[in-house]
């Protein structure tokens, strides 16, 4: 019923090329007619100019875009790393073992709920502000995507394919490692993605509470100096980069599951 | 028998573990000045109902939160189902938004927060129902779209068999079809939806639970604070996504007949 109805590849190219023509120019015309204030929001044009000027310029928030970049990069990819290593062997243990379930889902648990900017104010006290700050914040957001698939994976893990490794003697550390281990990966890559995302949506959010650099940050203050061009230059880097992230992992994704894509 | 002890043995780790947990929340506070331990959290929470952060007891801030919520959930709900719906059955509409969409997808909600605040201002509650509402909009317009081009193909089939025109396959099978996933995507906007309003109400606001979480920062740490705005929040999405779980059953009650 909904399939697609435009054949040609031309017409295709030419709609999605309309849309964004249409998007961009849209705004464009607005803020050279006047329609909206600079003071709320600038020209697409005016921000490719910002892009370069933040290159090497500093003002107003005390380092070049390049700098706010690449801190920002450092601190996602430490606490995200560190989920990953910690929370997906926790997550396929609780999902194969019982004993490990029933000792860490009721941590697990009661940790899931809370909103990771709300351990900002606790963690300030006992870690002081500085980068294992940050670091702990990402962690603790990328932490529940990785444990809750992983644990989903494993747990749905064939019982047929359980029952053959079973016959054919496996030991339960070949089972875990050789049967459930594997069948469980395409969710604990789903749970690893998710996780970025969040991670990184965390690290802007605890950049604009905490923070003297990054591109959380650095946004921050180009709304106090109202500068909607550095606003709107941030926003649309942090976007570029959670994508590019993104896909590296879908592509890492396709490498290690390669039974998962037959074409 | 033998069975019955491995319960029990199951049992008592989930004890221990909780324990544990608690104990070292104790030995942590104990070590630290400056960091609540649980008794003083709960002895917080009793002395916030009588002593008012900011001259607003504390039901004001946990319904402050909730209206917000709310409001971005329902405003939400009805665009995101909507555009969903768009991208799914009109080919040309697809065609030239989905790119923008995308271009705007990977942008984080709490992103959004200073440009929203430079366009409706610091005061008053739009720019934070705004905010709120990017996190949770952008999950249901993805589900929502997913669900209507995975559309089981039987199901159409028939419809056409029956006569259905476009209108009806919409209303009587694609659209039931979809509820499910639409709801999978109202929870994951939710809890995004949740962060978003801790973190708006921490950046900018006078009331709400995040602005009790960002008031235990300032001057001499208060972290018993923050502990009971951690469980406010906690309690509060609990009981919101409780409730779309029953809207969910009564909805459609041949889920619950799938699931006995």
């Amino acid at each position: 019923m909904y399939e697609e109805k435009i054949k040609s590849a031309g017409t295709k190219i030419f709609l999605s090329l309309l849309g964004l023509i249409l998007f961009f120019g849209i705004w464009e015309l607005a803020v050279d007619a006047g329609l909206v204030s600079e003071k709320k929001l600038v020209a697409p044009s005016a921000i490719v100019l910002t892009f370069i000027d933040k290159l090497h310029n500093v003002v107003p928030d005390g380092n070049t875009i390049t700098v706010h970049t690449i801190t920002s990069l450092k601190l996602v990819l430490t606490g995200f790393l560190l989920s990953c290593l910690i929370g997906v062997p926790l997550g396929l243990l609780m999902g194969f073992f019982k004993p490990v379930n029933r000792f860490f889902s009721p941590i697990f648990e009661i940790v899931r709920p809370i909103p990771p900017l709300a351990w900002i104010p606790i963690v300030i006290v006992v870690l002081g502000i500085g980068i294992q700050a940050e670091v702990f914040i990402i962690f603790v957001a990328a932490f529940v995507p990785c444990v809750i698939n992983s644990y989903t994976g494993i747990r749905s893990t064939s019982q047929t394919l359980l029952n053959v490794a079973k016959t054919a003697g496996a030991t339960n550390a070949q089972l875990f490692f050789k049967v459930g281990v594997p069948s469980a990966l395409p969710m604990v890559f789903t749970g690893i993605k998710i996780s970025f995302g969040s991670a990184w949506a965390t690290l802007v959010a605890a950049e604009m509470i905490a923070s003297t650099v990054g591109l959380g940050f650095m946004i921050q203050q180009g709304r106090s100096a109202v500068r909607p061009d550095i606003v709107i230059l941030g926003m649309f880097v942090i976007g570029l980069i959670g994508a590019v992230l993104t896909s590296l992992l879908s592509i890492l994704e396709k490498k290690a599951l390669p039974w998962r894509n037959p074409k | 028998m033998n069975k019955v002890k491995k319960e029990s043995f199951y049992y008592s780790l989930s004890v221990l573990s909780v324990v544990l947990l608690l104990a070292g929340w104790w030995f942590a506070s104990v070590t630290n000045e400056s960091l609540a331990g649980p008794a003083e959290a709960v002895e917080r929470f009793f002395r916030l109902i009588e002593n008012p952060v900011m001259d607003k007891p504390v039901h004001v801030h946990i319904l402050a939160s909730m209206r917000r919520i709310l409001v971005a959930f329902a405003a939400a709900s009805v665009v995101g189902v909507s555009l969903g719906v768009c991208f799914g059955i009109f080919p040309v509409f697809r065609r030239m938004f989905w790119p923008v969409f995308c271009i705007l997808r990977p942008i984080p909600p709490l992103a959004w927060i200073p440009i929203v605040i430079l366009w409706f201002g610091v005061t008053g509650d739009t720019s934070k129902n705004i905010i709120i509402f990017i996190g949770i909009v952008m999950a249901i317009v993805i589900n929502t779209y997913a669900s209507i081009r995975e559309t089981d193909p039987l199901l159409l089939k028939a419809g056409k068999t029956l006569g259905a025109n476009k209108w009806q396959t919409l209303v009587h099978i694609t659209l039931p079809d979809s509820i499910p996933a639409i709801f999978a995507g109202m929870k994951t906007g939710l809890s995004t939806g949740w962060m978003s309003v801790v973190a708006a109400e921490m950046i900018a606001a006078k009331e709400g639970i995040g602005f009790l979480i960002n008031m235990s920062m300032k001057t001499t740490p208060d972290t018993a604070l923050d502990f009971v705005g951690i469980v406010l929040v906690a309690l509060c999405s609990s009981l919101v996504s409780f409730i779309l779980t029953v809207i969910e059953r009564k909805l459609c009650p041949w889920l619950r007949l799938d699931a006995e």
